[in-house]
């Protein structure tokens, strides 16, 4: 055992000596306190992060179940409020304008008659079908409406035309059959694809 | 203020050399609404006399709708069949379509309001 004896003055020389010889080590010391703050403050981070998240996916969740509710709500009303009670009425108007058009299979028929009788078909359609469908989804009334319109001027225009033949078959058969089967499955269409949705 | 004719026979539209008897369709009513500048002459006369070509075969409400829209939404349907006349030479009877035009944008109007 070797005992030093040393002075105060020879303590702080050997102080100042150690200190000199590990710089490193200090600042390794600083270095790893820096990392733990950062660390602090990025779990910190992490959790705000996860908490705002948590609301907003909480909130989008609330907001899409309650936009699922509404638009199975509106399907159920459709059925229950619209079509069971209007669809017989639908096919009706249907059946009746078939019927109306066949009469310009003849020859001489009376044109005027037949566009008068198609008007009157198509307008039972609307106030009978259609127009109840507006209580439940307006844009599906409108896009109807449209279809029923469009179906409706397309047959008078091809039934006024003279240079159209619809006494013969194969022009029947492409300017007023097709134009009324086109209509029909257009809005069947509509209806069977109804989400609900506007 | 006088009367206003507003003669369809100007606005009818042509396939080829064909001019076509039938007044169908949104588009056309709301062209011949705007090129006969229908709104302003309803309002600055005591009323509008509408004159259908002899050999019309069809007017379908589609037409009309748009035709009488602003009309309707503006003034109401009164004041429009109030001052809605018919020329003499008229052979198409029109008054069914246009029944079944203005209820339907009476029904538009309500729709929106709501």
């Amino acid at each position: 055992m070797i005992t030093i004896l040393c002075d105060s003055t020879m303590i702080s020389d050997i102080v100042d000596s150690a200190a000199s010889t590990i710089p490193n080590g200090m600042e390794f010391t600083i270095n790893t306190s820096i990392l733990s703050d950062i660390s602090d403050v990025a779990t910190v981070a992490i959790a705000l992060i996860n908490i705002v998240l948590l609301f907003l996916f909480e909130r989008w969740h609330r907001k899409d179940n309650g936009e699922n509710q509404e638009a199975n709500r509106r399907i159920s009303l459709m059925n229950t409020l619209v079509l069971d009670h209007n669809m017989k009425y639908f096919y009706s108007s249907y059946d009746k304008l078939r019927k109306d058009v066949e009469y310009l299979k003849e020859k001489d028929c009376l044109k005027k008659e037949v566009e008068r009788n198609v008007q009157e078909s198509l307008k039972t359609l609307n106030q009978n079908f259609i127009y109840f469908i507006m209580a439940i989804d307006v844009t599906m009334h409108n896009k109807l409406m449209e279809i029923s319109d469009n179906c409706r001027d397309l047959l008078v225009a091809n039934i006024s035309d003279e240079g159209i033949n619809l006494d013969v078959e194969k022009m029947f058969n492409e300017k007023i059959k097709k134009v009324i089967d086109e209509c029909e499955r257009k809005m069947l269409s509509l209806l069977f694809n109804y989400d609900g949705k506007s | 203020m006088g009367a206003y004719i507003l003669d369809l026979g100007k606005f009818r539209k042509k396939a080829g050399n064909t001019v076509l008897k039938v007044f169908t369709g949104r588009d056309y009513g709301a062209d011949v609404r705007d090129r006969s500048k229908l709104d302003s002459e309803f309002v600055s006369n005591d009323c509008v006399i509408l004159k259908i070509p002899t050999d019309t075969f069809s007017i379908t409400p589609s037409f009309l709708e748009e035709l009488f829209y602003n009309i309707v939404k503006d003034y109401g349907k009164e004041a429009l069949l109030g001052r809605l006349k018919f020329d003499e030479s008229n052979a198409y009877e029109i008054e069914e379509p246009l029944s079944e035009a203005i209820d339907r944008i009476l029904q538009k109007i309500n729709g929106l309001s709501r």
